[in-house]
């Protein structure tokens, strides 16, 4: 018996020792031109832009879902637009905003729907690579769930240091790279790039997490201690897609509506034909961006009376 | 919980070391923390359904005692009835209550009555159809007489709820699991070595070949109505490998996990896809289901022993009730039916039992022969899975007729056809291990004797590496559904 223990421990060693070392091996080359580097910028973003300002927050349906020049013009607010991809997990998104909020702010919520159920809403590998290849400082966000989130997705993280590919011919991808952000936060690389095919998205599954509906209500009510206010917004969601999960979808309205949050639009305005997609059933084209941010632009000045109302 | 998840690594060990050293190797010890580790097993997932379980188990062992002490056949059969009908009646209704229900609004539609009756939101319980099994063989072998029933109720609820094969099979004999339990259970290296191996192997055919598998699948069936005949014949294969991926690899990690502990449990899986014919392939594709049903239905049934019309009527009986078995949904029943049409000729013919033996048996290449057998009956198989994995009927039809378009021989278009061409690689590298193994339990299970160590060990090493390199996306297990 103690030798079986003894044996497996022996040869299970070179395993964790190369997984160890692919954790603090730097940063490769192709990582830190990636999509996630981003956050970087987007950071400095929240922290120097100057007020009245208005903040999205939310996964790339939101990076590739909106043009914050048209905002900018339309409601005479500064734009920050922080997110990058709904992987990362819309906790760590909130937490990480938070820090950062001012009075007077104005943010602006649109989760992707899938993080309404089961434990997307914890991140997954983007989170993890957000966490080891951008800023180690941001583990403090992280609780034990996001942390049993992340862990399996370690060692794949780890094998990659040790990928030729990693180190050579790296060239930034057009869409998805540090690059690809405008001066608010928008990715806009693709704006001038012709449809892609893609599938569209099966039924959402999983059970509901009522509990991201009382984080949500954590996140408004310390926005507003700061003395901003907190919207909540659904994504521009592909219209086969959307009649896919079109039950899951209803329900994260239902309990939207349910909650003391501070609701604009609705799912169903938000539902985007097939030729406004770009590459995914999230990720707009640049009509469909100027759509998108139209209707945005419209639910948010009609929320403006609600936004005094609820400040007072 | 998973086999492929951080909380199954996590509890593993820990119910291991437990095991062989918290319980003094005391065997009421060691079942009993059998019995509360399956139940946090169980519970991880939904531990609301705990109670099912505990209740089949009070049911049958109780029936155990009870057919024991009665003498009286009619008395007897109540007994043994009573726990058929409990067990069933819980298959029934988490499993088939809507299935049932929305078939009869359905078919007094169609004579013109409408009736008002709401389906319910009921939740399947992880593994309902396979613990169930396991239970009322016990009850039946008891009855029969072919076993003693238990008094030791920590053994039986160890027996019921083994967590190693709990969810997902293999649905083992009351006769071969149960005695397992009463007896004392020594630590074997050399068992606990092989079932490491098979755990290694069985996480290998999910995470790289089932999960992997799983993508393209997934895509190209979700979105069926969108692609070209030849993406369609892809995305069946990837289904196929999927399928055998993901319950013989769950089924691997399972016998696997259960040496661990000093268990032996039946073997479920046998290279079915190397079959020569479909009488081989039943023999060799989820072997404890379809022995468990030749066993208890077929064979009282009247199996082969009567005329050609009762050969023809069992057949079909045994193969619908099996698809059924895998869900409440005409598309099971469909593949079942489809399953005994092949198998039919067979049986009619008295060649079903022609292929016994392991294919080309002592030699690396099958003769021409066996190698168009066992691809004609590899073809007919994909083709009954498209009936399996598709939503609906409806849908099956659709797809299979777009697969017999002039859309065939166009190039196949689908998303990340970059990624689905390392899927490919893998998979024919696992059909040449399993094909090399294929004499032997499981596909490596030759390796720890036929090897040198430093050859064993980097073997070892790179199949954990491939896990982590080329694992798919992490998907749920087939079976768990069923």
């Amino acid at each position: 018996m103690k030798t079986f223990i003894s044996k497996t421990i022996i040869f299970i060693l070179p395993v964790i020792v190369i997984f160890l070392l692919g954790i603090v091996l730097p940063t490769t080359p192709r990582a830190s031109k990636s999509l996630l580097m981003a956050s970087v910028n987007k950071n400095l973003l929240l922290q120097n832009t100057l007020s009245p300002r208005i903040i999205f927050v939310g996964g790339s349906n939101i990076s590739f879902g909106l043009n914050s020049q048209m905002i900018k013009d339309s409601l005479l607010l500064n734009p920050i637009n922080t997110a990058i991809h709904a992987s990362i997990g819309i906790k760590f998104m909130i937490d990480n905003t938070i820090d950062f909020i001012q009075e007077g702010d104005i943010v602006v919520l649109v989760p992707e729907y899938s993080h309404f159920y089961k434990s997307l809403n914890f991140g997954s590998e983007e989170l993890l690579r957000t966490i080891l290849d951008v800023d180690l400082i941001k583990l403090k966000y992280l609780n034990v769930y996001q942390m049993l989130n992340i862990i399996p997705f370690i060692p794949k993280y780890s094998l990659t240091k040790f990928k030729l590919s990693e180190y050579i011919h790296i060239k930034e991808n057009g869409v998805y790279s540090v690059s690809s952000f405008n001066q608010f936060g928008d990715a806009y690389k693709h704006w001038g790039m012709q449809q892609q095919d893609f599938s569209p998205y099966g039924p959402i599954k999983g059970e509901f997490n009522y509990e991201l509906i009382k984080y949500f209500e954590k996140f408004s009510f310390a926005i507003k201690e700061k003395g901003g206010v907190l919207l909540v917004s659904f994504p521009g969601f592909q219209e086969i897609s959307f009649n896919n999960s079109k039950e899951q979808i209803l329900k994260v309205e239902q309990e939207l509506l349910n909650s003391n949050l501070l609701i604009i639009g609705s799912p169903k305005r938000y539902k985007m034909p097939d030729s406004l997609m770009f590459n995914t059933p999230y990720h707009l084209t640049k009509s469909g961006v100027y759509y998108r941010t139209k209707l945005i632009i419209d639910d948010i000045k009609k929320a403006r009376t609600h936004i005094a109302q609820y400040s007072q | 919980m998973l086999f492929n998840s951080i909380d199954f690594a996590i509890f593993l060990p820990i119910v291991f070391i437990l095991y062989w050293f918290g319980t003094n190797k005391n065997l009421k010890q060691q079942n009993l923390l059998i019995v509360v580790s399956s139940y946090l097993f169980y519970g991880w997932w939904d531990w609301r359904f705990l109670s099912l379980i505990l209740f089949s188990s009070i049911v049958d062992y109780l029936v155990g005692i009870g057919l024991q002490k009665q003498e009286n056949l009619a008395k007897r059969k109540m007994l043994l009835w009573t726990s058929i009908l409990v067990n069933l009646g819980f298959l029934g209704f988490f499993k088939y209550y809507n299935f049932f229900l929305d078939n009869f609004i359905t078919a007094f539609s169609f004579f013109g009555t409408e009736i008002k009756a709401n389906s319910l939101n009921i939740i399947l319980p992880v593994g309902i159809s396979f613990y169930t099994f396991q239970t009322m063989s016990y009850s039946i072998d008891v009855y029969k007489r072919k076993l003693e029933p238990t008094k030791d109720f920590i053994a039986f609820s160890a027996f019921v709820t083994f967590f190693p094969q709990l969810v997902a099979g293999p649905i083992e004999r009351a006769t071969h699991l149960l005695p397992q339990f009463y007896k004392r259970r020594t630590f074997e290296y050399s068992k606990a070595v092989d079932g490491m191996r098979q755990i290694l192997w069985g996480l290998f055919k999910k995470i790289v070949i089932a999960d992997n598998c799983a993508e393209f699948a997934n895509q190209i069936f979700n979105n069926s109505a969108d692609m070209n005949g030849s993406t369609l014949v892809l995305g069946a294969l990837f289904f196929t490998f999927q399928i055998y991926g993901d319950f013989s690899g769950y089924s691997d990690i399972a016998i696997g996990t259960s040496r661990l502990f000093g268990f032996d449990l039946m073997r479920n899986f046998n290279f079915p896809y190397f079959s020569r014919d479909i009488a081989e392939f039943w023999r060799r594709w989820h072997i404890s289901l379809s022995t468990w049903f030749r066993d208890y239905f077929y064979i009282p049934l009247g199996g082969s022993s009567g005329g050609t019309w009762m050969k023809v009527r069992n057949t079909f009986i045994i193969f619908i009730v099996s698809g059924f078995w895998h869900g409440a949904n005409w598309t099971f029943i469909v593949w079942g039916a489809l399953n005994a049409i092949y198998f039919l000729p067979l049986l009619l013919t008295n060649k079903n039992r022609n292929n016994l033996e392991t294919i080309a048996h002592g030699k690396f290449f099958p003769s021409i022969k066996e190698f168009l057998f066992m691809l004609l009956t590899f073809c007919l198989t994909v083709f009954a899975w498209i009936f399996f994995r598709a939503e609906n009927i409806g849908h099956a039809i659709c797809y299979i007729s777009e697969i017999l378009s002039p859309s065939l021989f166009s190039i196949p278009k689908f998303d990340g056809m970059g990624r689905a061409l390392t899927t490919i690689i893998l998979i024919a590298i696992f059909v040449l291990v399993e094909w090399k193994g294929r004499e032997g339990q499981y596909a490596i299970s030759q390796f720890g004797f036929k090897c040198k160590r430093p050859i064993r060990l980097t073997l070892y090493y790179a199949i954990i590496f491939a896990i982590f390199w080329f694992g798919g996306k992490d998907q749920q297990f087939i079976y768990f559904q069923f």
